[in-house]
């Protein structure tokens, strides 16, 4: 019996503090609480509109495409970069101001057929902007100065050799693009995505000037990934 | 080699009676000089961006939570949320659009009930040579409901249809109406677009549309059965 209630008392002992862990939320920063209740407070403003908005969810590595609340689409982030200061967190969403691309897509003009009696006689074409003639890289600025570029995943020896300079070549001019902006008394923050590349079409697709976008940083430090 | 004549051969054919410095001492203090200058700027832009890189470390001060009972009340919050975030999603099955892709999506919570092959908008322009008026066919982008269902619909063919084809605009309203143009059946999401069937069933999975979202006449089929006034249509 002593034996049987030393084993029940053993295990009280040891189921206790998980039980008592349950009730409260996992390991949760105060820095954290507060990122997350102003994400949710700005995505329950953007949900309650019919309207598409855009969730970059870096801890997770996720782009998602979202409205109402649910997911329509989720892309893998392949990789990022961060430059400058982890905005302070806001419950307002960010809005794409600007966005460009070094090869930007044009639309195409139709042509309409002089008018005769007859039929038309022009040679059957599909003229249309479709996803394949999406950029795989841009640039986006958001409404507080932050700014976006995307770039595909680079495949093959070369693609990667040129990445690589790239990089390089980001990081060099990034602090001195950061001493520009202290000059005029604003801080730079700059967020590099990497995506498959069809990805990256579907995003310059999707992500239309005015489109309203949410992102969770990082939890540590400026510098990430 | 050449570089080094260089300044060696332009001091002695410019040397003035003044200029007593000897050729080979002038080009190691031209040397020295440039040294010097590259060693500034070197010093310059380390220092450009050691300052750039401290910059971009500098973090604006986190908001403050004061103590534990503040605390537990955001994550609670954030609790009711989520809830409130949860319960704005549609009930039963709603419509998804990638006019990307050229997909519609019959979808019930995170559940695809059925993926259909369909036509987006070409995102072309037309301008009416007539002047002032000007159409992208793009399919509009947000939340819609369905709020029409029609059974053999008849397309009345707008103005740019006309101007399109070459044609003229017709006086009369009868001469726009087209029968068996939107295939069976005809969903309205408002804004005088619809989601419809097709003649040119073989461009489905194109972006060849003036911003109607095209169908398959059996998924339009499958689609009409099971929507209803009201059902959610988001396209992206």
């Amino acid at each position: 019996m002593r034996s049987l209630l030393l084993l029940l008392l053993l295990c009280l002992f040891l189921v206790s503090p998980i039980v008592a862990g349950a009730g409260r939320p996992a390991t949760e920063s105060p820095l954290a609480v507060v990122a997350a209740n102003q994400l949710l407070k700005a995505e329950y403003d953007l949900a309650r509109k019919p309207q598409i908005y855009f969730v970059v969810d870096l801890p997770a590595s996720r782009f998602r495409f979202k409205a109402s609340g649910i997911t329509v689409t989720d892309l893998t982030i392949a990789g990022h970069r961060l430059w400058g200061p982890v905005p302070a967190s806001t419950p307002k969403p960010r809005t794409v101001e600007q966005k460009e691309a070094l090869f930007a897509p044009q639309r195409q003009k139709i042509e309409a057929p002089k008018v005769t009696a007859g039929k038309d006689e022009r040679p059957f074409k599909i003229k249309a902007l479709e996803l394949g003639d999406m950029p795989t890289a841009f640039r986006a600025r958001f409404d507080d100065g932050t700014r976006l570029s995307v770039r595909a995943v680079p495949e093959g020896f070369l693609a990667r050799g040129w990445s690589t300079v790239q990089t390089g070549l980001w990081y060099f001019t990034r602090p001195l693009i950061s001493d520009w902006h202290f000059l005029f008394g604003t801080a730079y923050t700059e967020l590099h995505l990497t995506l498959p590349a069809r990805d990256v079409q579907l995003l310059y697709w999707s992500l239309t000037e005015g489109s309203s976008c949410l992102i969770d940083w990082p939890r540590s430090g400026a510098e990430a990934g | 080699m050449a570089r080094l004549n260089f300044p060696f051969k332009r001091s002695a054919t410019s040397s003035s009676p003044d200029d007593l410095t000897p050729p080979r001492r002038r080009l190691g203090t031209l040397h020295r000089r440039s040294a010097a200058a590259l060693i500034v700027g070197a010093v310059v832009l380390c220092a450009l961006e050691g300052v750039g890189w401290l910059l971009a470390g500098r973090s604006p001060a986190p908001a403050a939570v004061d103590g534990n009972q503040r605390l537990r009340a955001m994550q609670s919050e954030n609790a009711r949320l989520r809830q409130k975030i949860a319960a704005l999603a549609p009930k039963g099955v709603y419509v998804v659009i990638d006019t990307a892709g050229n997909r519609v999506y019959l979808r019930q919570g995170d559940e695809t009930l059925k993926e259909m092959l369909a036509s987006c908008g070409s995102g072309n322009v037309l301008e009416d040579p007539a002047g002032g008026r000007t159409w992208t066919f793009d399919t509009p982008r947000g939340e819609f409901r369905i709020q029409s269902k029609i059974s053999k619909p008849i397309w009345i063919k707008p103005d740019w249809a006309f101007i399109e084809e070459g044609e003229p605009i017709p006086k009369r309203h009868a001469e726009r109406a087209e029968p068996g143009m939107m295939g069976d059946y005809a969903l309205g999401i408002g804004q005088g677009y619809f989601i419809h069937g097709t003649l040119y069933s073989r461009l489905l999975g194109r972006n060849v549309s003036h911003g109607c979202v095209r169908l398959g006449d059996d998924d339009l089929k499958t689609l009409v059965k099971k929507v209803s006034l009201g059902t959610r249509v988001i396209i992206f």
